[in-house]
């Protein structure tokens, strides 16, 4: 993989490209997120009102750096602006409500 | 989990599979994750509220063992089981490859750096014995990384309608022919080494 970026908290690495496909930090195993990719903002937005919808905890936020720690499935943007991205977290345990 | 946007010329659900002639993976392809929760009750979640298919289920003594769900047509973007050490939450993260050669270019490449496969290259028999178009009938060859998370490189993963999906009852003795439909090699480590 190609190392695209690194400070001593964290390396952003492209398997292929100039976009992040994966994130390691410091301070040992296993995967402290993980990112699903979605073609447009607003389905950032729809995904915050399932969740809200179902009582999951989440967080929207703006960023100039790619901030996935794991992105898959070929994730990404159709109108994107590089190194700009806007994301939705998702926290806790599922609460379902059906 | 997060659900991201504005990642330079990426599209989301498309995979990357030119190599190039190199060893390195050409694309992050999916995540199996580890728990304590329900498998059934994670996937419920995945599917009601983000909109996620399920693909293949495997049970054992009819409780729900493992899950592979998905976004796309491709046969799983996510999987989820119970850990063995209840804070275990990474089984492994996935990187595609393009194809058969591909994994011979990696192969060497372990060699050259000093390190070995774990399991593998082989290929799933998750869904219908000797199905190999099935679900959970990719290819894989897995290798530890220096923090010890285990690392996937799959190929050959097959794409389904929207509604299709497979469930088998299955038991612990019948691992090793799940896991490696091409020979009975499965290490003991892959079914206890966590991170």
């Amino acid at each position: 993989m190609t190392i695209l970026d690194r400070n001593p908290e964290r390396a952003l690495l492209a398997c292929s490209g100039e976009d992040a496909d994966l994130t390691l930090v410091s301070g040992g195993q296993s995967v402290v997120s993980f990112a699903f990719g979605v073609d447009h903002a607003d389905d950032i937005e729809e995904v915050v009102s399932r969740l809200k919808a179902n009582s999951v905890p989440s967080t929207v936020t703006r960023s100039r750096i790619a901030p996935a720690t794991a992105r898959f499935s070929g994730s990404a943007c159709r109108a994107a602006t590089a190194w700009s991205s806007l994301s939705a977290t998702a926290a806790g345990p599922p609460a379902l409500r059906t | 989990m997060e659900f991201a946007v504005g990642y330079g010329s990426r599209t989301a659900g498309i995979t990357n599979l030119k190599s190039d002639g190199t060893f390195r993976p050409t694309d992050i392809d999916h995540i199996n994750l580890l728990g304590e929760a329900d498998p059934q009750e994670v996937s419920d979640f995945m599917k009601m509220v983000l909109g996620f298919k399920q693909s293949l289920v495997l049970t054992i003594a009819g409780k729900w063992a493992a899950s592979w769900l998905r976004a796309t047509k491709l046969d799983h973007d996510i999987a989820y089981m119970q850990a063995v050490r209840p804070s275990d939450r990474l089984h492994h993260v996935a990187f595609a490859v393009q194809d058969g050669n591909h994994y011979f270019r990696l192969s060497d490449r372990l060699v050259e750096t000093g390190n070995r496969w774990e399991f593998g290259p082989g290929r799933h028999m998750g869904g219908k014995p000797r199905d190999t178009q099935g679900f959970g009938t990719n290819c894989f060859a897995y290798a530890f990384d220096p923090t010890g998370n285990r690392n996937e490189f799959t190929s050959d993963m097959n794409e389904f309608e929207d509604d299709e999906s497979y469930m088998a009852e299955t038991s612990p003795e019948k691992f090793p022919e799940i896991m490696n439909g091409w020979a009975y090699n499965m290490p003991e480590s892959f079914m206890t080494q966590e991170s």
